[in-house]
């Protein structure tokens, strides 16, 4: 049954970036990456990491790419603007993308032979368990984290800001 | 049951590297400079999969909090991004990166 | 350690220098004392403190530099701000001994800089820059998280010290070397070396000059520093794979930056290709792979931090005032500013390598520790080529010396002739006693 899952997730997923790439208005690409993170979402409940499904959604599909629509919208960047790319440069990213594509998986055989955990605790992707690590062992980067954002933050209004003359 | 243990850690590893793949390709094929940051974002998910894949494999919860972290980068990236992306637009009206050839010797 | 004070605008400068003299002075207050904190999340060796002390040095150069850059702009809050937050990604770089902590750190700085990068808001060449550099530092940052990813898969753990013993126990499998082509990549990157070089020469021209100044010193100080510890701490044990091609990539690194100086005419970017140039020397710090390669590192860095942020608070000065960075500007300044040419003069000496400048120390430590472990020929090639920046180095300085019809004055205030006297003073005392800095770890 998982496995069925799985397999229908991974091919929607698979379809959903390619068509992030290849569709010529930027509100179809938009749209096409939601859905993209919605199957990762749900590879993500098949492993049993409950806590980040929710997350990936809550972040991804409801702040990133609402900012991003919000954005394309906003600068009405919708129309297909992308006049004298040539096909030399097409193909070239496309075998590009190829041979990194092929490079990586041959590459990445033998991974099987990695000792797999057999004991699997079905609790660890949960808010309890993942919570008490995070505040345990990764308190000093979850705290860095907030110097970034706040970083982050005050980059962003300083570059919003108006620029008075 | 374990979703590792029956289609195989493998196939976690093609469809990360598959995604993370067509997330570069975007990068080099595309001029418009938010369809490119949105590709970066796919090459960040490519990379969340595996994390978590590696993370229940191991019954190591370290891979799940990495994805916590890359999760809040990305926010925090995709927002300055954007912040540029817009400031730009208001300069010179276009965000495709062919525009970008002032800085040339 | 760490200091970001928000407060008025008038006394922010002056606070900010007082919180990094604090935080230099408790950062020395750890000496020799080899804690690591929070689960093993960061350890504070000496290696780690020399390098934060840089960092630290470095923002108090550049405070005292950009004071005059910002007086009459009232943008100095936010940015000051953001420095800050730079710093500390900065100081994290130094210190981690987790993967998930370098990654912070490292996200902490790009992200600061490219907000900095871009924030001449009426510039387009700044916002050029600062898209540049955000695209493809993100791009960077798919490459070094997929690295982590495989790295993680191996070894079930971020923790550097883990890792090294599961390099040490050895049967590797290929996922591993993947991981570590592709975290090279990401840190190839930050750093500015040869194949993810392109956007150093954009960046470096298209950003505010101040944050240039500080994205030459600090951060490429901080990314040496995390690629050095990482190195040395958890991949030391594959060593004989990585070092082949590092050789090849610093190499041509070397050879290439240089290059592309000699045919620059704008400084600015000439600057630029220099620090690739350098990027280059660095790497063979981290080839050494030893304490010698550490002490060489951290000499090269001191030397090269200080000498670029004189060469670059000169350009904020010249552009300042002449609207132009084309070498042309200088010519004719040897007679109608002597002293700020004799200062010059000294920095462009120091970054080309002529003794008794803290450059030529540095090289000369850094090339006899490649030559102790036998790399003779990448030696031979380092040298050949810092040749030919003795070339574009003192072609500067042949210009100033050169009378031009148009009469250039540049009018330079006491407190900034100070700070080219202070630089000029740190230059000649790292040449002259290079042991402060080597006998010091």
């Amino acid at each position: 049954m998982s496995v069925i899952a799985f397999y229908i997730l991974t091919v929607l997923c698979i379809f959903s970036a390619l068509m992030v790439v290849f569709s010529k208005k930027p509100v179809h690409s938009v749209l096409y990456t939601i859905f993209c993170f919605f199957n990762i979402a749900g590879h993500f409940l098949l492993l049993n990491a409950q806590f980040l499904a929710i997350v990936h959604i809550i972040v991804y599909a409801g702040a990133i790419m609402v900012l991003f629509l919000f954005t394309i919208m906003f600068l009405n960047l919708n129309a297909e603007v992308e006049p004298h790319k040539s096909n030399l440069l097409k193909v070239a990213a496309v075998v590009c993308g190829g041979l990194l594509l092929l490079i990586l998986v041959s590459c990445l055989k033998g991974a099987e032979n990695i000792p797999v955990n057999p004991m699997l605790d079905t609790q660890m992707g949960m808010v309890k368990n993942l919570g008490m690590v995070l505040y345990n062992e990764y308190m000093l980067p979850f705290e860095m984290l907030s110097i970034l954002f706040l970083s982050a933050m005050v980059g962003a209004v300083l570059l919003g800001k108006k620029e008075t003359k | 049951m374990n979703i590792i243990s029956e289609v195989g850690i493998n196939s976690y590893l093609w469809l990360a590297a598959i995604l993370f793949s067509i997330g570069v390709m975007g990068v080099l094929f595309r001029r418009n400079a938010i369809i490119i940051l949105m590709c970066i974002e796919l090459m960040l998910n490519a990379v969340n999969i595996l994390f978590v894949a590696f993370s229940v494999m191991h019954n190591n919860p370290a891979g799940q909090i990495m994805v916590f972290f890359i999760m809040a980068v990305a926010a925090a990236e995709v927002a300055v991004g954007l912040a540029i992306l817009i400031l730009m637009y208001r300069n010179m009206g276009s965000v495709d990166i062919d525009t970008m050839k002032k800085l040339k010797w | 350690m760490l200091a970001e004070i928000f407060s008025f605008k008038k006394i922010l400068p002056v606070l900010v220098f007082f919180g990094l003299a604090t935080a230099l002075y408790f950062n020395f207050n750890d000496w020799s004392t080899y804690h690591s904190y929070f689960y093993n999340m960061t350890t504070i060796d000496n290696f780690s403190i020399v390098f934060s002390s840089l960092l630290i040095g470095a923002v108090i150069m550049w405070l005292l530099m950009a004071g005059s850059y910002y007086r009459d702009e009232n943008k100095i809050t936010d940015h000051l701000a953001i420095i800050c937050f730079a710093l500390v990604g900065g100081i994290l770089m130094t210190s981690y001994t987790n993967l998930m902590m370098l990654f912070v750190g490292i996200e902490t700085i790009s992200i600061s800089m490219y907000v900095l990068a871009a924030s001449d808001k009426v510039s387009l060449r700044s916002n050029e820059a600062g898209l540049k550099y955000f695209l493809m530092g993100a791009f960077a940052t798919g490459l070094l998280l997929f690295g982590i990813a495989l790295i993680y898969g191996c070894t079930a753990s971020f923790d550097l010290g883990v890792i090294a013993g599961y390099v040490s126990a050895g049967n590797l499998p290929q996922m591993f070397y993947v991981g570590l082509i592709l975290i090279l990549s990401g840190m190839f990157f930050k750093a500015g070396v040869i194949p993810f070089h392109w956007w150093t020469p954009d960046v470096y021209q298209g950003a505010p000059t101040a944050i240039t100044a500080f994205m030459a010193t600090v951060v490429k100080a901080a990314a040496f520093a995390s690629f050095f510890r990482l190195f040395q701490m958890s991949f030391a044990g594959v060593a004989g794979w990585w070092i082949e091609i590092l050789i090849i990539v610093s190499a041509v690194t070397m050879i290439f930056g240089n290059l592309m100086a000699v045919s620059q005419t704008s400084l600015k970017r000439l600057f630029a290709y220099s620090s690739i140039a350098h990027a280059g020397y660095m790497l063979m710090a981290i080839i050494a792979c030893n304490d010698m390669g550490a002490r060489s590192l951290i000499l090269y860095a001191y030397a090269y931090s200080a000498a670029s942020i004189g060469a670059f608070a000169f350009l904020i000065i010249l552009i300042n005032q002449l609207q132009t960075d084309h070498q042309d500007a200088l010519k004719g300044l040897a007679y109608s500013n002597p002293l700020l040419a004799i200062f010059l003069a000294v920095i462009l000496i120091s970054l080309a390598g002529i003794p008794p400048t803290a450059g030529f120390f540095a090289k000369y430590y850094l090339f006899t520790t490649l030559i102790s472990q036998g790399y003779v020929g990448l030696v031979i090639i380092a040298v050949l080529s810092s040749l030919i920046g003795v070339y574009f180095y003192l072609r500067p300085i042949i210009f100033m010396f050169q009378h031009s019809n148009v009469e250039t004055k540049l009018k330079i205030s006491q407190s900034s002739l100070a700070f080219f006297a202070l630089v000029t003073l740190i230059i000649v005392i790292l040449g002259f006693m290079p042991q402060l800095i080597i006998e010091i770890i």
